[in-house]
């Protein structure tokens, strides 16, 4: 009985561990191949480093579903969800995949944030830019009978009274919702902002505003635009440079207008594996220059309310490199970073 | 001492290791710095008194009354197959995502009937490991899209 | 009557052809995606995201809430039959269900949990035509501090209900907080008892415990069993219908639960398992014979069954009236609406009342279809139990992995699946009931988070947590739950000392 056991145990080692030597050669033969004349060949892996439903997924999944109806890539692209840590999981598993050049994932400010906060060592020089697709904005709401009627009302109150206004959002502290109200407070020339108090909800901060629980709800745009155009929650102010969409959206004033000089954007873009093969790069630039002009992304944008906001992985390098230090100027205000 | 003590013992020693991982904890920079310990200090303490007071019940209660006449589980005839099944999950955790769903499943399938239906039933065995990796494969990644690792060579 | 002409108006819509097939088909993909363990109504909603794409939006909202409710009806079956929940809201099915199974009574477990999801989903479904409104502006009314003492509630009522010793109780919820400590605190970002293992940062999911402890420690325990005997393969099969005593003994608490289930259902982030546990020990503290739940009574499955089933109708309430997702399962459903040009929002009521009152007419028509096509394919289902032991104890283990891995495809799950295993196996030999443990761990995070947000929003006064008529309410419910077991005990030990044995 016992020497059976023995026996089965080492007999599914033995079988396990050859196979496995085996399957890590097969892995690096076919990532290092040096000439690749037909790409891409295959099933392409899109990953959402997110949850099925969030913003990451929608952005990759609308992708996916432009490049195949525009005909522009035909391979299939089936999406896959890594969620995690705010995206540092699939982070790191992409750094056991160096080199490879099936593998295209979305990404947008936590990438950088994550590894601010000290969540991961990992960050945006980790992965290879292709391109930044689309931009969403900030919006800053209240309740519809808030006092508050203006940024400027919002940032005074704090001023006076830092504890007086209870700053909403979606993410955990030190992330998204949070710095984007922080970048405007700073500013708005408020000063000790990390007496600021934002309470972070997990999914229903729009409710709590709504109920009157906190004071102002840190987010993004499309997620209170029907709440907007209701009248039951009032916009105060979006981050971009200039005034997005139509309706009611539209009339929603900028913080730069309201004379605060700040902006906020929550790009999108698309990168592939660190050390992606160069004949993958280039086909990528080129398909994703083709794809944002197509008639599908521009429908694709306008149900999304999503921005246009292309930018060749050049330029989106060079653009990552100056929003990390906007991100670690006001960590470092609020004592996130040492 | 008492075998009955055992399980109130590990809870103090829990709730201690917690407590004191509590306040090693770093302070929060942002609002009020204890603030992320205030939760976690509450469960650490109430482990630590829940356990006394689970200590204390045990030893007032008779020997005869408490769980005495049971073999203890790890003289059980079973528990060496439980060690067994965590050692064939490890081994099919760390081989899980090279070899794929659908091999590394079959391997540890394979393994654990063997531990319950014996070596003698390897034809039915080897039936019901293929079958069901199979089709859970066919069902989770072609059906549902539901993303499972693909075994190398054969690449499903 | 504008609401009665607008249904009206949506059964015409629900009732085309086309319609009827797509909350057929998604009823039918959603049982099966309900079943399978780890996958659960999110799962299978996202599932269908890249189908949505080419229906128009009536169809797509019919289908996927067709899969929502039907992964609630298909939810408790492994639950019931295999002691493995498919997801967080069919935990509550294990606790009666399984040891109906284990009795010999599995067909009628599995009859009472279609007739209850039936009831509930029905009952529900009136009472969003009648109160959607009302009911959404009352969950607004719910901020942190309610929240927290609502987590409490349920927390203390299910430790207090433990059999036998209540100290093991509380120390089983401890435990199980201790767990959801684990990860980024998000109030203040600092990173908590992850012993630097990054998978652990979003903590630890709650259906990786449940998985752990309820299929995995059945199977551990099944090694004895085998060794001693002690199984037993059915192998007649009755009807799957139940008597009309089990109708009489389920009726009041299916009646009971569903208000209930709709409600809970109805506040963001609560939500089906806290619906269905709330339930439960809702019936437990009501029922004459306490002791027969967890031992097989009818009663015990029928309720969380039924409540389940109402919540999953009222988190949609929050998402059509507001906007708002009230579950993970309604925030892809809300991303859908994005991707097919839909606003979710109050709007939506008066933009497109066709697609809104086609999906609540759908509703009735999904859950009498559900009923119809359940009760033959439980019939089917019920035959696993012919399977011998020693073959299907290995299945439930490899279902247990890769459920466990569809949760967010990450290998440390096996790990974590193995460690909570023999936890849950060892409390098991000391006597310490996993169940409070379960929903702590479920509720834990929330409950912490809820905390602080009011602490944070008060600057730091405990007065918030009694600043509201709801909050004083729960705290008396609080206090009812733990003082009522220990005050009946004593009652009881009087009249036993008083009359002669």
């Amino acid at each position: 009985m016992r020497k059976e056991k023995v026996f089965a145990l080492l007999l599914s080692l033995i079988f396990a561990l050859t196979l496995g030597l085996t399957a890590e050669g097969q892995g690096d033969a076919s990532g290092n191949g040096k000439a690749a004349p037909a790409y891409p060949k295959g099933v392409l892996d899109f990953v959402a480093p997110g949850g099925a439903g969030g913003g990451w997924d929608l952005t990759i999944r609308t992708t996916a579903k432009v490049l195949k109806d525009s005909k522009l890539v035909t391979v299939p692209m089936p999406v896959r969800n890594n969620p995690g840590a705010g995206g540092s999981v699939n982070l790191a598993s992409l750094q056991e995949k160096k080199g490879s050049d099936k593998i295209i994932c979305v990404y947008s400010p936590p990438l950088i944030l994550t590894k601010l906060a000290g969540t991961t060592d990992l960050g945006y020089t980790d992965v290879t830019p292709l391109a930044r697709l689309i931009a969403d904005y900030a919006v800053f709401v209240v309740a519809a009978d808030s006092p508050y009627n203006s940024m400027a009302d919002v940032m005074d109150a704090l001023k006076k009274d830092i504890k007086s206004v209870k700053i909403g959002g979606i993410s955990s502290a030190g992330s998204m919702d949070h710095i984007q109200f922080l970048m405007m407070a700073k500013a708005a020339g408020i000063k000790n902002l990390n007496q600021i108090d934002y309470v972070s909800f997990d999914d229903s901060a729009a409710a709590q505003v709504l109920g009157g629980h906190i004071d102002l709800f840190s987010t993004g745009l499309s997620e209170v635009l029907g709440l907007i155009e209701s009248g039951d929650l009032k916009a105060l102010g979006q981050t971009a440079d200039h005034r997005v969409g139509e309706g009611v959206v539209g009339e929603i004033p900028t913080c730069v207008e309201q004379g605060i000089d700040a902006t906020f954007v929550n790009w999108r873009g698309l990168f592939g594996a660190p050390e992606m093969p160069d004949y993958a790069v280039t086909y990528w630039r080129e398909t994703l220059a083709k794809m944002v002009e197509t008639p599908e992304w521009k429908a694709a944008c306008k149900t999304n309310g999503w921005d246009d906001a292309y930018m060749d992985a050049p330029e989106f390098g060079t653009f990552l490199g100056q929003v990390d230090k906007e991100y670690t100027d006001i960590l470092k205000d609020i004592g996130l970073i040492k | 001492m008492k075998s009955s003590i055992v399980p109130s013992l590990l809870f103090l020693l829990l709730g201690l290791i917690y407590t004191t991982a509590t306040l090693l904890l770093p302070e929060a920079s942002v609002g009020r710095p204890f603030e992320p310990k205030i939760f976690p200090l509450t469960l650490g303490i109430a482990m630590i008194l829940l356990s006394l007071g689970l200590m204390a019940r045990e030893l007032k209660t008779e020997e005869g009354e408490s769980s005495s006449e049971n073999v203890p589980f790890y003289k059980e005839a079973g528990f060496s197959k439980i060690l067994l099944t965590c050692l064939f999950s490890l081994v099919y955790a760390l081989v899980f995502d090279k070899l794929g769903y659908v091999l590394s499943t079959m391997l540890f399938l394979e393994a654990e009937l063997l531990i319950f239906n014996g070596k003698e039933n390897w034809k039915i065995n080897t039936i019901v490991s293929l079958a069901f990796s199979l089709f859970i494969y066919i069902v989770f990644s072609k059906l549902l899209g539901v993303y499972l690792p693909m075994t190398p060579v054969i690449w499903i | 009557m504008d609401t009665l002409q607008f249904l009206f108006d949506g059964f015409l819509v629900a009732l085309t052809p086309m319609n009827l097939m797509w909350v057929t088909l998604g009823g039918f993909l959603g049982t099966i995606i309900g079943m399978l363990p780890g996958l659960g109504p999110a799962t299978g909603v996202a599932v269908l995201l890249p189908l949505t794409f080419s229906m128009g939006p009536t169809a797509a909202l019919i289908t996927m809430g067709g899969v929502y409710y039907g992964a609630m009806f298909g939810g408790s079956r492994a639950s019931i039959l295999i002691n493995t929940p498919g997801d967080g809201a069919a935990v509550a099915a294990t606790f009666d269900g399984y040891p109906m199974t284990l009795q010999g009574r599995a067909e009628s477990a599995l009859a009472i949990s279609a007739i209850a999801s039936f009831i509930g989903g029905i009952f529900a479904t009136f009472c969003m035509v009648a109160i959607a409104i009302p009911v959404a502006r009352f969950a607004l009314k719910f901020g942190p501090a309610e929240y927290f003492m609502l987590f409490l509630f349920a927390l203390s009522a299910t430790a207090s209900m433990t059999e036998g010793n209540r100290l093991r109780g509380f120390l089983a919820t401890i435990l199980g907080l201790m767990i959801s400590t684990i990860g980024i605190d998000g109030q203040s970002g600092v990173v908590r008892f992850t012993f630097g293992v990054l998978e652990l940062q979003s903590g630890i999911d709650f259906l990786i415990v449940i998985i752990a402890v309820y299929a995995l420690g059945e199977v551990f325990k099944s090694f004895n069993n085998i060794h001693t005997g002690k199984t037993n393969v059915q192998k007649k099969f009755g009807k799957i219908w139940i008597t009309r005593e089990e109708w009489r003994k389920s009726v009041w608490p299916i009646l009971r639960s569903a208000p209930l289930g709709f409600f809970v259902g109805a506040l963001p982030g609560a939500g089906g398992t806290m619906a269905s546990l709330m339930s439960y020990n809702n019936e437990k503290q009501l029922s004459k014979h306490p002791e027969e739940f967890g031992e097989g009574a009818i009663e015990g499955l029928a309720a969380p069954e039924s409540a389940n089933n109402a919540a999953s109708v009222g988190a949609m309430i929050p998402m059509l009236t507001l906007g708002i997702p009230g579950s993970g399962t309604t925030a892809v459903m809300m991303g859908a609406l994005l991707l097919l040009g839909l606003q979710p929002g109050p709007m939506l009521f008066q933009q497109q009342p066709l697609i809104i009152w086609g999906l609540i007419a759908s509703m009735f028509i999904g859950n009498i279809i559900l009923a119809v096509m359940n009760i033959p394919l439980a019939g089917l289902l019920v035959r696993v139990l012919s399977v011998p032991p020693k073959i299907l104890y290995p299945i439930v283990l490899g279902l247990s992995f890769v459920g466990a891995y569809a949760i967010s495809y990450s290998i440390m799950d096996f790990y974590l699946l193995i460690i909570f295993g023999l936890a849950g196996f060892l409390m098991s030999k000391a006597k310490i009931p996993s169940t409070p443990m379960i929903l702590a761990v479920i509720v834990g995070n929330n409950m912490e988070q809820s905390f602080r947000r009011a602490y944070k929003i008060s600057d730091g006064s405990l007065g918030i947590f009694v600043g509201s008529p709801i909050c004083i309410i729960l705290i008396a419910l609080t206090v009812i739950s733990i003082a009522y077991p220990v005050f009946k005990g004593i009652v009881d030990k009087k009249k036993k000392s008083s009359s002669p044995a």
